[in-house]
């Protein structure tokens, strides 16, 4: 944890279809912004990531 | 007075000083590295060791066994092997703490564990040195006082080793100030340095009520490439961490200490969450966190160093 380089993206939240598409992580799509919170709360804790909020709306959990 | 022999009170008075100077060492410690009795017992008697080899050198050349010497050079080689007997043990512990401390503080921790034992055998070489030239001398007239003359050389050794061997903290190389913790979206903010992308919301939240933000300014520019070092930043985090808890738990890394720097002045942003919120308490921390030797800047030593920084 020495540096802030993104070593993997484990999973993609996002309540917009449009905003995410194919990739190598797994895409939640949520019904609403509270489902997103609770499930990008939930993919954090279980894999030990931590989630980052990216200006289109999605989050990212990333595992140091 | 029990007879000890012709060196036995040379090879007296450096063993015991020898081991004392071990012993306050251990104390001196603040980091209460190693707290549990065993590890302070394996350096005592480390210390019991170095300080008995420094303490007969002399008196051995003295009584002219010249091969007895040679056991310095053995016993040397012995201590080497602290060093990696401290950094295996800390490498290994690094797993299971909240914050690490890093490669180069342990690489710092062990070159002192080492270092302190040579810095045994000499307060006892110099402090039996003393009682024995004092003895086998008499026209210095100190020969009554042999032993006193040994003790008093033993602890001005000890002192001046402390006082020389202290390295600097991160206090004496920069300016440490509370900072303001915000968010700018998901962005959080200690001052003006970006600290991190924080996506939840209760994170956020929780960093925003609990967090304390601490500003560190480089004095010079030898300080502005110390404090850039990851390894000097990952000390920082650990030591706060360690003194003040951190209100962090597995699979929470929103809730590490983490420091960032300011790329246009090399200042050092902090975001902290302790579980002891003070302020004070946190900046007399973080001042007092050791300037590690391996990180040390030394743009200012080189002529165009100093020709960059005007």
């Amino acid at each position: 944890m020495r540096t802030e380089a993104v070593r993997r993206i484990v999973a993609v939240v996002t309540t917009d279809r449009e905003a995410v598409g194919g990739g190598g992580a797994p895409i939640f799509y949520c019904r609403n912004e509270e489902e997103r919170d609770q499930v990008a709360f939930m993919i954090g804790r279980l894999v030990d990531g931590m989630a980052h909020e990216l200006a289109n709306g999605a989050y990212i959990i990333v595992k140091y | 007075m029990v007879q000890l022999g012709e060196f036995g009170r040379p090879i007296l008075v450096g063993l015991v000083l020898g081991v004392l100077a071990r012993w306050y060492l251990l104390r001196l410690d603040y980091r209460q590295y190693p707290s549990y009795p065993h590890g302070y017992l394996t350096h005592l008697a480390f210390g019991v060791i170095a300080a008995f080899v420094g303490a007969v050198a002399v008196p051995a050349l003295a009584a002219r066994e010249f091969t007895a010497v040679t056991f310095l050079a053995l016993t040397a080689q012995q201590f080497r092997d602290i060093r990696n007997l401290e950094r295996e043990t800390l490498t290994r512990m690094e797993e299971d703490l909240l914050v690490p401390r890093g490669a180069d503080y342990i690489e710092g921790i062990a070159r002192v564990f080492e270092a302190r034992n040579y810095m045994v055998i000499f307060v006892a070489l110099l402090a039996s040195t003393a009682t024995q030239v004092s003895l086998g001398y008499p026209f210095l007239g100190l020969k009554p006082y042999a032993s006193i003359v040994g003790v008093v050389v033993g602890a001005v050794t000890i002192f001046f080793s402390i006082k020389f061997m202290s390295g600097k903290s991160i206090g004496d190389i920069g300016v440490v100030r509370e900072g303001k913790v915000r968010f700018d979206g998901p962005g959080l903010y200690v001052d003006d340095i970006y600290i991190m992308n924080v996506g939840l919301k209760s994170a956020r939240k929780a960093i925003q009520e609990g967090g304390l933000g601490v500003v560190i300014e480089p004095k010079d520019d030898n300080a502005r490439d110390t404090l850039g070092n990851l390894g000097q930043r990952q000390a920082i985090s650990h030591d706060v961490a360690a003194v003040l808890g951190v209100k962090k738990d597995y699979a929470t890394p929103e809730f590490t200490p983490l420091v960032r720097r300011n790329l246009e002045n090399g200042q050092l942003g902090m975001i902290f969450v302790p579980m002891e919120p003070d302020m004070e308490a946190l900046l007399e921390v973080v001042r007092r966190v050791p300037v590690l030797e391996a990180t040390r800047g030394r743009a200012m030593y080189t002529r165009a160093g100093r020709k960059a920084s005007d």
